[in-house]
């Protein structure tokens, strides 16, 4: 965990150095991810097994999001998260929320193509 | 996240070195030390990466996720009635084994409800029992999974987590007799050599199974071939299971052992919300405890349009003909209607047979239009048992398994 975590701390420090000179919410490159207030919790704590992918395809209401979060605690290693976990929290839900516009259920919408 | 994460096996150099410089392309830069990679290690930045890119031998497949790699084949590519090893989708749920050795590669059956627990190599199954190749569907029981709302959580597969390659091995039951089973035996359960993403070596990835009357069918197979061909590596080479008709993952890849249980199996991925759904219908959005959920067993009738592509332009009084696959599980198809009128009217297409149980069946039709504009033509199959596919989203289930609503396509008449 050691030498993960130090590659962890490294990459986010490149990240941050990149977005400061961009001077707006970016995503980053390296992962895709949207870079915002605790993305590197995120980072640190829910990429180290899986791809970012199972983030960047998917929206979840913040229930679901700590659903995910147990899961990953009760079958698949992850550690306590203690004061993080609202933090990560709070990054899913603002930007990988479930809002209106990913999808309407009521509306079977035309193919078009 | 370090580099000594391996993800993908491959079977020969030529490959390797495509492999790599696809790779090299995707991260936007040469790989310093690539050629120092060794068999079967995807470069690190590819687990991170937003960058599109292929996997060697399946182009055109629609990458969901790349740790753990998970990719979909578009309809139009899966128009071959018996689906080439390029075209048929790619679901893990951990990381392929890094080191693969066929010839040195065993398969034990032991359990519970074993009589004479056994361990045989390959060629003890190729030479022992009659030798069987069977087209047999393969379909993720997460197929069609992006159209639920609320939406699940998991790879997002639209339409194209299905295909039926012919399998080439042996009966599953076979080998069960070889061994014996006792009276109270319920389930058969792999366990394979692909490891939990963790790298935690007392976890399993994934291990499933079948109840034994489904292990027992003579098109349920171990397989060492897809098409002729050994298992591409991708598959589960050098062997696997292929339980036809039912979700993809009681067909485990890379399978070293199988245990003939007294017990329903409960190893990873039998449990919870994995692969099961409510035992009742549930309000969208649900939480359903898990005594109320059960284990999926059979798939549901299904069909997919695979020529022509969605998108298509037809001059007036041109008649559109279209082909494609339909299959139901553990049941056959009776028949395959098209509609050009959002499902107001329907005609039956002609409908084959299949080439064997559990393969899924050819279809083709034409479909005419009265005037000019804008058409989608849906495909709607029905099974022998007189069960249909529905037109819009079947129920709601908190992990987003069975969608088997009718594939449409869109058709400009100019």
């Amino acid at each position: 965990m050691g030498l993960i975590g130090f590659l962890v701390f490294f990459a986010s420090a490149a990240v941050l150095v990149a977005t400061d000179e961009e001077g707006e919410e970016k995503t980053d490159p390296t992962s895709g991810m949207v870079i915002d207030e605790h993305w590197d919790l995120v980072r640190a704590n829910c990429i180290v097994c899986h791809s970012t992918k199972g983030f960047t395809q998917i929206r979840l209401d913040r229930n679901n999001w700590e659903k995910i979060v147990r899961l990953m605690q009760e079958k698949n290693g992850l550690w306590p998260l203690g004061e993080m976990e609202p933090k990560i929290l709070d990054y899913l839900e603002k930007n990988y929320g479930l809002t209106d516009e990913h999808h309407n259920p009521k509306i079977r919408r035309p193919l078009l193509d | 996240m370090s580099s000594e994460k391996p993800n993908l096996p491959l079977q020969d150099g030529a490959s390797r070195r495509s492999f790599v410089k696809a790779f090299s392309a995707a991260v936007g830069a040469n790989i310093v030390f690539g050629n120092l990679i060794p068999d079967g290690v995807v470069p690190v930045a590819m687990g991170q990466t937003p960058e599109p890119f292929s996997i060697p031998g399946k182009p055109g497949l629609t990458i969901l996720n790349d740790r753990p790699l998970n990719a979909e084949t578009a309809a139009h590519l899966l128009n071959d009635a018996i689906t080439p090893a390029s075209r048929l989708f790619v679901r893990n749920n951990g990381l392929p084994p890094m080191k693969v050795d066929a010839d040195s590669w065993t398969l034990s059956i032991g359990g519970e409800s074993v009589f004479n627990p056994k361990t045989y190599t390959l060629k003890d199954l190729k030479s022992k029992f009659e030798n069987v190749d069977l087209a047999l569907t393969l379909e993720c029981g997460g197929n069609g999974r992006a159209e639920f709302y609320p939406p699940a959580s998991g790879n997002q597969w639209t339409i194209g987590a299905v295909g039926c390659p012919v399998w080439n091995g042996i009966r599953l039951k076979d080998v069960l007799e070889d061994c014996g089973m006792k009276d109270d035996a319920v389930y058969i359960a792999y366990h394979s050599a692909d490891r939990h993403l963790s790298q935690d070596p007392s976890k399993d990835a994934i291990s499933r199974g079948v109840p034994i009357s489904k292990a027992m069918e003579a098109e349920s197979m171990i397989a060492w071939g897809m098409n002729g061909e050994p298992l591409p590596s991708h598959h589960g080479y050098p062997l696997r299971l292929v339980c036809g008709g039912w979700p993809g993952s009681t067909s485990g890849k890379w399978v070293k052992q199988i245990d003939i249980r007294n017990q329903v199996h409960d190893g990873t991925k039998m449990t919870g919300t994995a692969y099961r759904v409510p035992k009742y219908p549930v309000k969208a959005g649900a939480t359903v405890p898990d005594e109320d959920m059960e284990i999926i067993e059979s798939m549901p009738v299904k069909s997919l349009i695979t020529f022509p592509q969605s998108g298509v332009e037809v001059n007036l009084g041109d008649s559109l003909k279209l082909n494609g696959h339909a299959w139901a599980g553990d049941y056959e198809v009776a028949s395959l209607s098209l509609s050009n009128d959002f499902g107001q009217t329907w005609v039956e297409a002609d409908l084959k047979k299949p080439v064997n149980r559990l393969a899924w069946q050819q279809w083709s039709g034409d479909v005419s239009f009265p005037k000019k504009g804008y058409y989608e033509v849906w495909a709607r199959a029905v099974d022998s048992e007189g069960v249909s596919q529905p037109m819009l989203i079947p129920g709601w289930n908190p992990k987003g398994y069975l969608n088997n609503s009718c594939y449409r396509i869109a058709v400009y008449v100019v």
